[in-house]
């Protein structure tokens, strides 16, 4: 569940790049390449630490056309993965 | 700075005059070191082998990744696998006696590469085409960096990785008007066949194709100027059988004294003497004087105290349980104190179902055994299949102590975690074995179930993944194998036949 006390930021052993309109990062650790859609980009790029959760669904909803209930449920899913995989960590203070 | 005339004039001519700068080793891919320590740049190189010992090797960064400007040059850049260097090891763990020629040629040190191969790989059809064959694989993996091949009556040329490659006979060398990088390999004089099995699991060993004295008589004749000349044994893990290693030395000695006289026979009073002799005396049967032999072999050079001395190996791996066993026992006669002869006896015994004995012979090998040996793993697997699991942790944790590298015992331990319940230590385990190189589909299932038990989907996932493709990959190559033991030595010989590298014989002694 996305909370408004967790701003997440990419791990920082991870580089990453745009590459078109897809965002590619590659974990030296795991020795791998992921490839995020357009909609995972979009929000992976939203991931400096500087917006809430709430801001971040507001943004995706905005960007692509949809709902909120649907931009909530795709964000909270994306979020989740990103903790389960270990590409993100919470912002220092 | 010598202009090239001038330097055709220097450099001495193989097999006529001394030549210097003669490095001898034991594994090929010491040239490239050798090459490397002498700073040697943009230099031709005639490399004499039955082997091109050209392969690519992935060492692109995979920071390049990250340059691509579109989705479709990243697609591209993914396409090409065999490029990419994910787990980022350093460029010299990549390089091995099957590739080392491409690293010399990327780094500029190689900028025409000869490959001279054994007359008989030239003399049939078959052979040629096995060649070529090899060649258009090669092709195929790296189609940007591999150029197209011309085959005429005489040669094959092509490029890789901008480099002229020329493969032909020692007679069809071109004359060079530079020094050139002299690479011998002693598996050239001893090889007959492009892709036959190496040349030690023949049961009766052909005599070479081409002796010593008529190699250099002919190499003499092509005036090949050189100034570094490196010679490979190539027994260890090679192509060339153990009783004509003494070659590399002939070789070398004759090139750095072309005025010595050169015989073809093992030298007196040398360990390649004694172990003929020991072998001899062996298949008449007359133990005494083998033993005499073989103790003069080892304390001449006890390097040739090795599994390559040994043919029960050899019969093992033909899947020849019987006639493996009965040499174990009559090479105990020459050597009872030798743990490598009890080591195979017990895996033979193993395989035939009669696990008491081989236990009992394990358990010798490691009493004898000075250093680490495989015998404990198998030590191991006796009280893992006898129920006795604490023991045979016990002897796997030793194993493991003794020798870090032990990593059939490192994948016992990751099953043996799996079995109690401990997907932590499992999955320590199973990631130790794919650090040492064990990277198969068991090793993945157990790395995947550890990971789903500890919720770490992300690497479960991948492990699942690998586990199915790779899976695929070897249910392919079993077939394959099986297919080509059953040409080469018929159905009764092919069961549960274990082929060289494969893990059942990863390591043997």
């Amino acid at each position: 569940m996305l909370t408004e006390s967790q701003p997440l930021v990419p791990k920082r052993t991870l580089q990453w790049s745009e590459v078109g309109s897809e965002v590619v990062i590659l974990d030296h650790h795991m020795g791998e390449l992921l490839r995020l859609n357009p909609v995972a980009s979009f929000m992976w790029k939203q991931l400096d630490g500087s917006r809430s959760a709430s801001e971040i669904v507001e943004l995706v909803a905005r960007q692509f056309s949809i709902d909120q209930r649907t931009a909530e449920r795709d964000a909270q899913k994306f979020f989740r993965d990103l903790r389960d995989w270990e590409l993100v960590e919470g912002k220092g203070p | 700075m010598l202009t090239a005339p001038e330097l055709v004039t220097s450099a001495p001519r193989a097999g006529s005059e001394p030549i210097p700068n003669i490095h001898v080793m034991e594994d090929h891919d010491g040239a490239y070191d050798a090459w490397t320590a002498a700073g040697v740049r943009d230099r031709i190189l005639v490399h004499f082998d039955g082997h091109l010992d050209f392969y690519w090797i992935a060492d692109r960064s995979p920071q390049e990744l990250l340059t691509a400007q579109s989705s479709e040059e990243l697609d591209r850049f993914l396409s090409q696998v065999t490029e990419w260097n994910l787990d980022e090891k350093p460029l010299r763990e990549l390089v091995d006696i099957g590739n080392f020629i491409y690293p010399a040629i990327k780094e500029g040190m190689v900028r025409a590469f000869y490959w001279v191969i054994p007359d008989p790989f030239w003399t049939t059809g078959r052979e040629r085409r096995a060649i070529q064959e090899g060649l258009a694989l090669l092709i195929r993996k790296r189609r940007l960096d591999a150029g197209p091949m011309q085959i005429s009556d005489h040669r094959i040329t092509l490029t890789v990785l901008g480099c002229p490659l020329t493969v032909c006979t020692l007679e069809r060398l071109p004359h060079f008007t530079e020094p050139v990088l002299l690479d011998l390999d002693v598996d050239y004089l001893v090889t007959w066949k492009a892709d036959g099995p190496p040349p030690y699991l023949e049961r009766q060993p052909l005599a070479p194709w081409l002796w010593p004295s008529q190699f250099l008589a002919r190499l003499k004749a092509t005036q090949l100027p050189t100034d570094l000349v490196t010679i490979a044994y190539s027994v260890n893990g090679g192509f060339t059988p153990l009783q004509y290693k003494y070659f590399g030395d002939l070789l070398a000695t004759s090139l750095a004294d072309p005025n010595q006289p050169i015989a073809d026979g093992p030298p007196s009073d040398t360990a390649a003497e004694a172990y003929v002799n020991a072998i001899q005396a062996l298949e008449r049967g007359d133990a005494s004087t083998a033993r005499r032999w073989w103790n003069a072999m080892v304390s001449r050079d006890p390097s040739y105290r090795s599994v390559y001395a040994t043919p029960g190996w050899r019969e093992e791996i033909a899947g020849r349980r019987r006639s493996a066993l009965n040499v174990y026992n009559r090479m105990l006669q020459v050597d009872p104190d030798w743990h490598v002869l009890h080591l195979g006896m017990g895996r033979v015994l193993w395989r035939l179902g009669r696990r008491g004995q081989a236990e009992e012979a394990f358990e010798r090998a490691c009493r004898l055994s000075s250093g680490p040996t495989s015998a404990f793993h198998w030590l191991g697997l006796c009280a893992y299949r006898r129920g006795d699991w604490e023991k045979a942790h016990q002897i796997w944790q030793k194993s493991v102590e003794q020798d870090p590298k032990e990593v059939r015992s490192w994948y016992r331990l990751a099953k043996l975690e799996a079995r109690r319940g401990s997907p932590e230590r499992a999955i320590e385990h199973a990631k130790r074995c794919l650090a040492l190189g064990l990277d198969v589909p068991s090793v993945h299932w157990l790395f995947a179930w550890a990971a789903w038990r500890l919720r770490q989907r992300r690497v479960a996932h991948r492990e699942f993944r690998l586990w199915g493709t790779q899976q695929l990959q070897a249910i392919w190559a079993r077939g394959l194998r099986w297919w080509y033991w059953i040409r080469r030595f018929g159905r009764r010989n092919a069961h549960g036949v274990s082929t060289p590298g494969s893990q059942a014989d990863a390591s043997v002694v």
